[in-house]
Parts: structure tokens; C-alpha cells; sequence
């Protein structure tokens, strides 16, 4: 008698042992979910078309030196497509069909408070693209920047050229 | 009792009782008394159906008994060990020579282990009397068992709901990302400190990125003079699948 109840109190600890974690982490996850849903950033997109059919820089790009150092040079014309803002934020992606089909998405995943008083906060932004027919060409690139700052994607095959995707973080 | 026959001698004639099961069990078990014990012996001999139903007794018993020596020997390791435990026959001391720990058996130990003897005993076919509970008894811990591992499985299953509530924001894409490890990124040119107020410029900083099945390269590009330390970040692909329509 005594020994079938032994077994059966080892096995009772054996089973609640790996439940009382799990309850554990399930608990955690709606403080994460909260936090998530607050912060919000303003991007400025702006796509060109590069190529090498010589008719230069389009001037409504604006002041952009980058354009005539490597790799860009490598095409001796830029037309700028579109340019508009879109916002992102933790919750929610921006979402912004290109010219080509693809699309791209920009999330908000953190804001770094400075470390230092006057210094700028950093964002940090993920952005993947998807080509019309389901394939990644882009799946993930996850970037650190400032308000004000601009990086870009480039290199997707559109009309004998290029295009280039600009995103900036605006202030 | 005692009877007449028809040439009206009397002689004793001693009634059988009916050999019932339990007549059989407790005969099976040696615990029948000894006229009892030789009455359904002699009935057994007679009777073909008895002897069937002794043999299916003895088959049920040997199964039980090897069953319950299989559960009890599993459970009298831990409990052997954990007699020991609290006996504090154990007793840890210092080697002079190295002075690690060596660990001594007391003296105050009984000369046998204590898992053959109760082997033996759970395994002995003169005292059968028990173990036919312990065979149920451990039949029934095998089904808790299983009963508790169904449970810690199923409770250890993803749950789809859980799934659902995942934030959306790395769903970015249907295929699967490579599992191949992240891209080992180009040193940023070292940024020189300001001239003016002492403080670094840095760009956009890269922190992570999956090209996929592309060949990609990261460039710093300088924006302004070439004495500017300021660096515009390009993510630079190769797009090998033609162009889209």
C-alpha cells in the first residue's frame, strides 16, 4: 500500500513542477502588450527611380549629395516617384505599396530615451519588403536612427533601372 | 452423518462441500485448512472443469506477481535511498591527504541491502497472501501515471489562442525568414569627434539584417564634404528574380 502511494505522490510533484512556470510566463505577457501600444513615429518615404538614360538628378528630390557618390553613381539619373509621409508605431505598421508592386512595411519597435540630457532620442525601425508575388526581397532590416536622419533601400529591378527607397525619421 | 443402507448396515459417510472459487483461490494460496485443503485436491482430480479454473488462477496470480514486482522494484529504489536520508547512515569526512570529501558508509548498516530482501519477499510463492493487492495497487499508480503525463502534455501544447495574440509587427512577411544566422555587419567608418563640440556623429545604425536568399551589402556614404564625419546608411540589394511587371 505504501509504495503505490509514493509513486503516486512523485508523480503529483512531477506534474505540477512544469505548470507552475507556465503560469509564470503567461502572466508576464500582458505588461509587454501594454507597453507596446503607446509610442508613435512620423517617417517621410521617398522613392526614385535610378538609371542611366543621362537625364541627371530630378530637381524635385531636392539637396540630396548622396546621389553622385558610390553606389549611387553607379546609375547618372534619379527621378524622384513619390514622396509622401507615413506613420508607425508599435502596434501597427506603415504600409506603402511601391511602384513595382512590392511592398513595404516600416514598425516601431522602441524608443531609446537618451542617456544623457540634450542628446536625441533613437528610434529603432524594422522595415521588410515584399515582392507582388509573395517572395521576400527584403525580410528584415532593423535600423537605429535619430529624428532627422535618412537610410535607404536600394536595388530592385524597375523599368531598365533601379529603385531606391528613402525613409526618413521625421522630428 | 451417519446413513443406512439397504441391507441395514450403517457406515459414516462424510458429505463433500461444493468447491466454490474462493475454495480455489485460498486453496491456490495454501490458506485452506488441511482437510479442507485435501477435499478440494481430490475434487480438483475428479472434476475437469475445477482443474481449468485452477490453472486460469494460476496464471492470473503469475502475471499479478510479476507485475508487482516490476512497479515495486522501481519505487524501492527511491524509497531505499530515501530511508538512507533519513537514517543519516551516510557520513561525510575529510581525507587527511587531499582533504576532499570522501563519503563513508556507516558501520551501523545491516550487513544485506535492503532491495534484494524486499524483492524476495515480493517474489516469494509461500507468502502469497499480499500480493494481489499490490498488484492492483500498482496497476492503479501505472494509471495515474499516465493519466498525470496526458495531462502535463496537453497542458504543454501550444495554445492557439496565445498564438493569435502575437503583436503583428514581425509578421511582415509569408515566407519563413532563413534560419541561417544574422549577416555579419561592415565595421561604420570610425567617426572622428566633432571639431566644435566634442561630440560623435553617428548615423543610422544598422542592428540587424536578413537579405534572404540576396546578395547585400551595407554602405556608409559620406552626405556632405568629404571632412564631414556624417554618414548616410544604404542597405544596397542584388535583385537576381528580374523585373517585376
Amino acid at each position: 500500500m505504501r509504495l503505490p502511494l509514493l509513486g503516486i505522490l512523485l508523480l503529483a510533484g512531477v506534474s505540477i513542477a512544469p505548470l507552475s512556470s507556465v503560469a509564470r510566463a503567461e502572466n508576464a505577457a500582458p505588461v509587454k502588450g501594454a507597453e507596446a501600444a503607446e509610442a508613435t513615429v512620423s517617417t517621410e518615404l521617398i522613392v526614385l527611380h535610378g538609371t542611366n538614360d543621362g537625364t541627371g538628378i530630378d530637381p524635385k528630390i531636392g539637396k540630396m549629395p548622396e546621389l553622385g557618390k558610390p553606389p549611387f553613381s553607379s546609375y547618372n539619373s534619379y527621378k524622384l516617384l513619390e514622396r509622401g509621409p507615413a506613420n508607425a508605431s508599435k502596434s501597427k505598421a506603415s504600409t506603402t505599396k511601391l511602384p513595382n508592386g512590392s511592398i513595404l512595411q516600416v514598425v516601431l519597435k522602441d524608443v531609446i530615451e537618451p542617456k544623457k540630457k540634450g542628446e536625441a532620442k533613437r528610434f529603432v525601425m524594422s522595415a521588410s519588403i515584399q515582392k507582388a508575388g509573395g517572395k521576400n526581397f527584403l525580410p528584415l532590416l532593423e535600423v537605429n536612427a535619430k529624428a532627422g536622419e535618412t537610410f535607404f533601400v536600394a536595388g530592385q529591378n524597375y523599368k531598365g533601372g533601379i529603385l531606391v527607397i528613402g525613409i526618413k525619421v521625421n522630428p | 452423518m451417519t446413513t443406512k443402507s439397504m441391507n441395514g448396515t450403517a457406515h459414516e459417510r462424510h458429505l463433500e462441500k461444493p468447491v466454490s472459487d474462493l475454495d480455489l483461490m485460498l486453496y491456490l494460496d495454501g490458506e485452506l485448512s488441511a482437510d479442507r485443503h485435501e477435499e478440494v485436491r481430490q475434487a480438483i482430480t475428479r472434476d475437469k472443469v475445477l482443474r481449468s479454473k485452477l490453472s486460469a488462477l494460476e496464471v492470473t496470480s503469475t502475471i499479478i506477481r510479476e507485475r508487482a514486482v516490476d512497479a515495486a522494484a522501481n519505487i524501492d529504489l527511491a524509497d531505499s535511498v530515501m530511508a538512507k536520508i533519513l537514517a543519516g547512515d551516510a557520513a561525510i569526512s575529510l581525507d587527511q591527504r587531499d582533504t576532499a570529501p570522501s563519503l563513508e558508509q556507516s558501520k551501523n548498516l545491516p550487513a544485506e541491502p535492503v532491495l534484494p530482501v524486499r524483492l524476495e519477499k515480493l517474489g516469494a510463492k509461500t507468502q502469497p497472501s499480499n500480493d494481489n493487492a499490490r498488484g492492483i495497487f500498482a496497476l492503479v499508480a501505472l494509471a495515474v501515471a499516465a493519466a498525470a503525463s496526458f495531462m502535463v502534455w496537453g497542458r504543454l501544447a501550444p495554445n492557439p489562442s496565445t498564438m493569435a495574440n502575437e503583436p503583428v509587427a514581425m509578421v511582415t512577411t509569408q515566407e519563413v525568414a532563413p534560419a541561417k544566422p544574422p549577416v555579419e555587419l561592415p565595421a561604420q567608418p570610425a567617426v572622428a569627434p566633432d571639431a566644435e563640440d566634442g561630440e560623435e556623429e553617428v548615423g543610422v545604425e544598422v542592428a540587424a539584417v536578413d537579405f534572404g536568399s540576396k546578395v547585400g551589402t551595407i554602405f556608409y556614404v559620406p552626405t556632405e564634404a568629404a571632412t564631414s564625419t556624417h554618414t548616410t546608411t544604404v542597405v544596397w540589394l542584388t535583385d537576381t528574380d528580374g523585373e517585376e511587371k
